[in-house]
């Protein structure tokens, strides 16, 4: 009898393996449970100096690298950077004047605004390491971030908003997440609103016309007077049965060599959602 | 001489599940995503380590920004791993009558 007894118990309570877990994923699907901010928290905590340490390690193994390498393949990558420093250079001379000439004429119309304020924030842990195509930056509510500010590359190019503010340190959502989705203005030949969605990893997608002219290399901005921009159309899949055809759009800057971005105190990126209806018409 | 070499035997297996565990943890912070979760998977199946669905939790802390339209929960590998948890004992139950 005891035996027996001993015996079920033994077999229920095995049974409780399986039946657990499965009760739990039900709980965290129907009852959309959140993320405790103190778990963030902690284990942002945990995880700063092991990610300070990740990047310093990172750093001082690319030096050794570099110095391993011959003298010629040195002198041929300097020739090469040197190239590319002077490409850069007049480049940076064309948008200086292009500035200029943007301010000249805000002026004109009358629609001066403030610069916005940006902070020069650190990068604890990009993309590369989350699924969610979020990254961490080193500055939370104790230093004045909000949720929503927009956050920048250094050359000016809008990378994502924050999402979730913590004590210390605070995520960021790129504009390219799965679960994205915006409006945005393409630059074309003729200017259009455009509903953007998130394929992760940089890449955006978006439908137009067929009829609209659009090219590759064509940029997309954010929609509003402060234009940033987000990406440039790299390729335009239009099947011929189709009356519209297929935007893909990718952000020029490689989130994972970026060690710092710009985060912008002034401006929060609270976008209403385009209807279906507008999408392509043009402004 | 042990006269109790199954403790012995038991203690080792103990240390070498807490040095995994220490291990994956680490992965889980400092390395991409999908190492850690390789990593803790693997761990789960070859070495029965429930107590690594803790590494989910951790990948969700550190990386999850709020309930999206794509992953429509916070707990994305939680209920990866909790669900390699319950596949592995039936798995194991599978395994264990066919032998």
């Amino acid at each position: 009898m005891l035996y027996r007894y001993s015996k079920t118990t033994k077999k229920n309570r095995v049974l409780l393996v399986p039946i657990i877990p499965l009760l739990l994923v039900a709980i965290l699907f129907l009852a959309d449970v959140q993320m405790p901010r103190f778990l963030t928290n902690a284990a942002h905590g945990l995880a700063t100096p092991l990610w300070v340490a990740r990047d310093n390690v990172a750093g001082s193994f690319d030096g050794t690298v570099t110095s391993l390498e011959s003298k010629r393949s040195l002198l041929q990558k300097n020739q090469q950077l040197e190239e590319e420093l002077a490409a850069l250079r007049r480049e940076q001379h064309m948008a200086q004047i292009l500035t200029q000439e943007n301010e000249r004429l805000r002026t004109l119309l009358g629609r001066v605004e403030d610069d916005a304020h940006l902070i020069p924030v650190s990068i604890l842990n990009n993309a590369a390491f989350s699924p969610y195509d979020t990254f961490v930056i080193d500055l939370g509510v104790d230093d004045g971030v909000r949720p929503d500010m927009l956050v920048l590359s250094p050359e000016g190019t809008a990378l994502g908003s924050v999402t979730k503010v913590l004590s210390s340190t605070s995520i960021v959502t790129r504009f390219s997440a799965p679960s994205q989705t915006f409006d945005a203005v393409l630059q074309a030949s003729t200017t259009q609103h455009i509903s953007l969605s998130g394929l992760g990893s940089g890449t955006m997608r978006a439908s137009l016309p067929r009829d609209v002219e659009v090219r590759e290399g064509d940029t997309v901005v954010l929609p509003s007077f402060t234009v940033a921009p987000i990406g440039l159309v790299k390729k335009i899949v239009a099947a011929p049965e189709d009356a519209y055809k297929i935007l893909f759009i990718e952000s020029p800057i490689n989130i994972y060599q970026l060690r710092f971005v710009l985060l912008d105190t002034t401006h929060v990126w609270q976008v209403p959602k385009l209807d279906e209806t507008d999408t392509g018409s043009e402004t | 001489m042990d006269l109790l070499p199954q403790n012995n035997r038991r203690r080792t297996w103990m240390v070498v599940r807490i040095v995994v565990d220490v291990l994956v943890v680490g992965l889980v912070l400092v390395a991409p995503w999908w190492v850690g979760l390789t990593a803790a998977i693997v761990a789960m199946v070859a070495l029965d380590a429930r107590e690594l669905v803790v590494a989910g939790v951790l990948l969700d802390a550190i990386h999850s920004s709020g309930l999206t339209e794509a992953t429509k929960t916070e707990f994305m590998f939680t209920i990866v791993l909790l669900l390699v948890l319950s596949a592995t004992w039936f798995l194991r139950q599978r395994i264990r009558s066919v032998v």
